[in-house]
């Protein structure tokens, strides 16, 4: 199986960086990063809120492998952290990545290797909790078809 | 015993390989004329006719792979077979059908949630060959 987990991580973060919406909820980045990591990517500097991670968490053989060619689908982690009062803001930022990544309006990746097909939402939770004060965190799962 | 895994198989028209299949059927099949008579016991007893086959094949939609979906698409709006190849599995060269075959009908299915897939049926005319 080709293992396409870190080009379309790679592809993924720069799409949210490069976006002139997403740059500006992302308060507290800064370019290049504005605050959009790898998950741990963060690294020993602590991004201050908000920030966003991105993790390619479960891959498995995939819906576009054909006859000759290989394919992974890919679950894609997006955790988007802030620490406010309520959920609005870390709504605001999970839904302009929502419109980077889901769906043939936003439009197919653009891989340094094999092809990116399709990405579909798959799942949110938001979640609250307790990092040195309350933090607010909404984990979306994106799955994205790839094959070559 | 050598077993063969389905994602080595291959197929080819005239010399393109085609890359966006999922899935091939082959079946091929007999007429059997029934030749029981009355006091020769109770089992039926056939004798074999014509034979035939079609092709069922699953295919990823991709209108830029022209020598895929979008060829079997121009040979059944210009009614030309097709000499197709299977492969089972790349295997030194063993393992293969080939036959010409006219492209019967298409399904062109765009689901909102996932591929857009293109199911064949391909109507053998002529002999099927296996080498």
């Amino acid at each position: 199986m080709s293992d396409l987990a870190t080009i379309v991580q790679i592809a993924a973060i720069a799409r949210l960086r490069a976006d002139a919406t997403l740059q500006g909820l992302m308060t507290s980045g800064t370019s290049p990063e504005w605050n959009i990591f790898d998950q741990g990517g963060g690294g020993v500097t602590i991004p201050a809120f908000p920030y966003v991670y991105l993790h390619p968490f479960h891959m498995q053989l995939g819906t576009a492998q054909t006859l000759g060619q290989d394919a992974n689908d890919i679950y894609l982690l997006v955790d988007s952290y802030t620490r406010s009062q309520g959920f609005d803001q870390a709504r605001q930022i999970a839904a302009r990545v929502y419109a980077l990544l889901h769906g043939p309006i936003a439009g197919q990746l653009t891989l340094s290797k094999g092809s990116h097909v399709l990405a579909l939402f798959d799942n949110r939770q938001e979640l609250e909790e307790v990092q040195d004060g309350l933090v607010q965190r909404i984990a979306d799962r994106y799955k994205l078809y790839v094959t070559g | 015993m050598a077993f063969l895994a389905g994602y080595g198989g291959q197929i080819k028209q005239g010399s393109n390989t085609l890359l966006t299949v999922t899935d091939w059927e082959l079946d091929p099949s007999a007429d059997m004329y029934e030749t029981t008579v009355i006091g020769a016991g109770r089992a039926k007893t056939f004798l074999p006719g014509l034979y035939g086959a079609t092709v069922a094949l699953k295919i990823n939609f991709d209108a830029t792979d022209t020598n895929g979906a979008i060829a079997l698409q121009g040979n059944l709006f210009s009614a030309t077979p097709s000499a197709l190849a299977f492969t089972l599995s790349p295997n030194g060269g063993t393992n293969n059908y080939t036959f010409n075959a006219y492209v019967k009908d298409m399904k062109i299915h765009n689901p909102v949630n996932n591929l857009v897939t293109a199911d064949t049926t391909l109507q053998i005319t002529g002999a099927v060959s296996y080498a």
